[in-house]
């Protein structure tokens, strides 16, 4: 357990400002994202794009205002099991059911077993090394 | 034997330092993402398989939903702004931002219940095809639960305004905020799959 | 509006405000006792019209209620109650706390579950119990013949008591551990209702909107499941195969950790490999989730799919095997007493591996082709839920049913229970794996004479009397030991953990001190440390008073300024609201707004009553 002196925490600890910022980034994300709408973009790119906004957006909002970015890590566990867990089942589901293309789910399966494993580990050994 | 409650606000002692309640409400949180997951599931493997009726082309109307959407994100920010405040010790500040986000609330579902009631008439009931069951049932479930905050938001502003919502139960309003905000992380994934996607050129 | 918290001690009132964690237990307990002696009533039923071809006793309506109802009482209304039973009571004591960390949910999550059993059950009366089956597979669950919507709304309550109960054991055994007890020296039973309580949370959502898409289609004319409009029933069975999956694991596990905590006690050895064990139990919670579609490869999946799911289902026979070598292991060479609890324990791991090992038979396609919908399939999973899970919660009351009423049961009658039942169970059963064999197909109210399957019936009949016969036995020891039995006194087994260095039963406040824990088994290492040649030593002034560690904080002398959770009616009034709520969305709209009245009532109240008067 990580020892923060009340100093530290307060540093650590978004004000209004911060939150204000974010919130224009969110607002800002969600005009990209109908201004795109409206423009001729090929339909892949389109989805790709969407898609990475739509996660940004979900991850502001869950590290910044649901402060899970500075709270302990059990409730970021709690949750991302809860999120990946129906991620890989729907996925799965939808594959069978041929609603979605076999890559899809074999990037997400790469994703899982490959990518979140090292940066797990790279994520340890930084802290291993010391306190940012 | 004499019984005296023991309120778990007041049990400081946890094996792990963490609020009970805290712990509770992300875990329920955790399970939500099953619930929502399986609803955005159905409305994604019916999509184009309705063998009649109106399509998502034809009813929707992408600038109102984002104006709706972009509406209930800023409550989001007023939610957190009246934790902020109650933290700080700021009580005015905390019913303004709680009412402000009520108020969103509120207007996020009043777009909703026009933007559905203008589909019925326009001939895409919840009965008419898998469209409508899929999209109505989704949207409707999502709309329950932001109906649900708003009444927790307007009782947490009452019980501020009865002088029962001290400084030291602040968490009662990140509680009522953690839920707010997945419902509106929730709104932002069924915005981009539901209406955006589907439709986008 | 403020609310007096109630203060009764004594009388049904304070049963039925009661937020202690043992008194809910033993609620749940003798609810679930109740409904398992109606579905072994709906069982033997079933048994007399099938003993004899061309069985004339029941109609085929009859029959499909039945069988319905029975699988959903005993998966729903026993075996889950019966687990939550050991949770709610022992929980608390095993990780040395004095409730669990939400009483007033904990009460909520009883009296839902009863009302949600009651009005399952109420529609008997009502124009006829589901006939869809407990899986409700659609489009018939569509018919209005199957008479489902009560199964869904009954189902949708039912969820909600688990629901809220495993957040609670969830953040309980995160939370409320004794000081000093790490996770790793949790007992095994506890690190069990951990993984349940995590596979219910996740798992009960999805059945929720499974149930939730089959309301609407019922009650509101939508299309989910409607071929006629282009949907397709597949999705019912991934989502509820998606919750019915780990659904199985929550109605083993606790019953494994029961075994978990029996064998060593009376083999007088630790588990053997507790962290395997543990391990395991988190390993089967995971992978459980990867296998769902092997209830679903005759559906027509397609090669790839079928082939994936059989290869984790293959693969998660490992995590059981292990345990089942770790329990043999601790076993060997013990100091072995050949005691009920331990007899039952031993008929799970029996039994239990008679059942796994015919469901790795079910894991290779192209015999489960041969095998589904036939007795084959109903063998294996009685004799893992019955065999298994019932014989394992048996192995717990028998064990816990002193610290619980502060008298012993009978050895002797004890030992007749167990061997009639065990007999019994395999007379019943045995015979399925036969039949199954022999093509007879599951939920058939009747068969024709010329079949060849008439002997195997019949015996198998026979031997479900035989069980009925044994739970009378049962019930004997209990009345007959009830005022008579032999008084337990704080550890009758020499026990190894926590629950037993208390008073049976325990004081409302469970430990007057609570204690500091330094090791699994803590309360073993106080009384025995080893000696030369590893023999136990019994340590001098063990167990008392002043020689025991405990925590600086919240003591105090004969419990009397120990602070306890008051008593509460208003989870009581909230349960209360929802099946009025759901006969309301069947029969009419004042009744849903009475009930949901009812039900934020209760809510609102439970928010702003005062925590103590």
């Amino acid at each position: 357990m990580e020892t923060v002196t009340d100093k530290d925490e307060l540093a650590a600890h978004p004000g209004p400002k911060q939150y204000v910022l974010v919130a224009l980034v969110l607002a800002v994300a969600t005009a990209m994202e109908v201004g795109w709408y409206y423009l001729d973009v090929p339909h892949g790119l389109f989805v790709a794009l969407l898609m990475f906004l739509a996660v940004l957006k979900f991850s502001l909002v869950a590290l910044w205002f649901m402060h899970l970015r500075f709270d302990n890590s059990i409730f970021k566990r709690l949750f991302v099991t809860g999120l990946l867990l129906a991620m890989a089942v729907y996925l799965i589901v939808l594959t069978i059911f041929g609603a979605l293309k076999w890559p899809l789910l074999v990037g997400f399966t790469a994703f899982l077993v490959v990518f979140l494993p090292i940066f797990l580990i790279v994520r340890a050994r930084g802290r291993q090394a010391g306190p940012g | 034997m004499a019984v005296h409650a023991q309120p778990s606000e007041h049990s400081t002692h946890t094996s792990t330092g963490l609020s009970n309640a805290k712990l509770g409400m992300w875990a329920f949180l955790g399970s939500e993402c099953l619930l929502f997951g399986a609803l955005i599931s159905t409305f994604l493997l019916y999509r184009g398989k309705s063998l009649s009726g109106p399509t998502p082309k034809d009813v929707y109307d992408i600038p109102y939903t984002s104006v709706s959407s972009f509406v209930l994100l800023m409550s989001s920010l007023t939610m957190v702004l009246a934790l902020a405040a109650i933290q700080r010790g700021d009580h005015p500040k905390l019913r303004v931002s709680l009412m402000a986000t009520a108020l969103l609330g509120m207007t996020f579902i009043s777009g909703q219940v026009y933007e559905f009631t203008r589909f019925v008439q326009e001939g895409l009931s919840v009965r008419t095809n898998l469209f409508g069951t899929s999209f109505f049932v989704l949207t409707g479930f999502h709309g329950a639960h932001v109906t649900g905050g708003i009444i927790m938001l307007l009782s947490l502003f009452g019980m501020s305004l009865d002088g029962r919502l001290p400084t030291e139960k602040a968490e009662a309003v990140e509680l009522v905020g953690l839920y707010w905000h997945f419902v509106d992380v929730v709104w932002i994934v069924i915005f981009t799959v539901v209406y955006l996607i589907p439709t986008g050129k | 509006m403020r609310f007096q918290r109630p203060t009764a001690t004594t009388g049904w009132w304070s049963w039925a405000t009661t937020v202690d964690h043992k008194r809910i237990g033993i609620m749940y307990g003798v609810t679930a006792i109740v409904f398992f002696v109606v579905g072994g009533s709906e069982a033997l039923l079933m048994r007399l019209q099938l003993a004899r071809p061309n069985g004339r006793i029941l109609t085929a309506e009859a029959y499909n209620q039945l069988f319905t109802m029975h699988g959903l009482t005993m998966i729903f209304l026993v075996v889950m109650p019966l687990g939550a039973a050991f949770f709610n009571y022992m929980l608390p004591l095993l990780i040395g706390a004095r409730d669990v960390a939400f009483p007033r949910l904990n009460a909520f999550s009883y009296w839902v579950f009863l009302f949600g059993g009651l009005f399952l059950y109420s529609s008997f009366l009502l124009g006829g119990a589901p006939s869809g089956g407990w899986f409700g597979y659609a489009p018939l669950s569509e018919q209005p013949s199957s008479h489902m919507i009560f199964y869904s709304l009954g189902l949708l309550v039912l969820g909600i008591s688990s629901t809220v109960a495993a957040i609670n054991f969830a953040v309980t055994i995160i939370n409320l551990r004794a000081p000093g007890m790490s996770l790793m020296r949790m007992p095994v039973f506890v690190w069990m209702t951990l993984v349940v309580s995590f596979l219910l949370i996740f798992a009960l959502p999805v059945l929720t909107i499974g149930l939730f898409e089959l309301f609407f289609d019922l009650r509101f004319g939508t299309h989910f499941f409607d071929p006629n409009f282009g949907a397709d029933p597949v999705l019912w069975q991934h989502l509820f195969w998606l919750f019915g999956h780990p659904e199985v694991y929550v109605l083993i596990l606790p019953a494994m950790g029961i075994v978990s905590e029996v064998l060593p006690v009376f083999s007088r050895k630790p588990l053997f490999g507790y962290p395997v064990v543990v391990f395991s139990g988190i390993a089967i919670g995971f992978m459980g989730w990867g296998v769902w579609a092997h209830h679903m490869f005759a559906v027509g999946l397609g090669p790839v799919a079928n082939s994936a799911f059989a290869l984790s289902t293959m693969f998660i026979a490992v995590p059981t095997g292990v345990k089942i070598f770790n329990w043999m292991a601790t076993l060997w060479g013990g100091d072995i007493r050949f005691k009920t609890p331990l007899l039952f324990s031993l008929g799970f791991i029996a039994m239990f591996i008679i059942g796994g090992l015919s469901g790795v038979t079910h894991a290779i396609v192209p015999s489960d082709y041969q095998q589904t919908d036939t007795y084959y399939i109903v063998a294996h999973f009685h004799y893992v839920l019955f065999g298994g899970a019932i014989f394992g919660l048996f192995s717990g009351i028998y064990y816990w049913w002193p610290k619980i009423t502060g008298r012993m049961l009978s050895e002797t009658i004890g030992k007749w229970h167990f061997w009639v039942m065990l007999i019994g169970f395999n007379v019943t059963f045995g015979p399925f794996h036969i039949l199954g064999l022999q093509g007879m197909p599951r939920r058939i109210y009747q068969y024709a004479p010329n079949l060849g399957l008439n002997f195997w019936n019949m015996v198998s009949t026979i031997g479900s009397f035989m069980i009925a016969l044994s739970l009378l036995i049962f019930f004997y020891n209990v009345v007959h030991t009830f005022r008579r039995g032999a008084v337990a006194g704080e550890d009758p087994w020499d026990g190894r953990t926590l629950e037993w260095s208390i008073p049976s039963p325990p004081p409302h406040y469970n430990f007057e001190e609570l204690p500091v824990v330094h090791s699994v088994d803590d309360f073993w290492h106080r009384k025995y440390a080893e000696g030369e040649g590893g023999r136990l030593v019994p340590v001098v002034a063990g167990g008392s008073e002043a020689d025991r560690e405990v925590s600086t904080g919240d003591h105090g002398g004969g419990g009397h300024s120990i602070h306890m959770p008051s008593p509460s009616y208003f989870p009581l009034v909230a349960a209360l609201g929802l099946p009025i709520l759901c006969y309301g969305l069947i029969y009419s709209t004042i009744l849903v707004i009475d009930g949901a009245v009812t039900l934020l009532v209760g809510l609102y109240g439970w928010a702003v009553e005062p925590s103590a008067e």
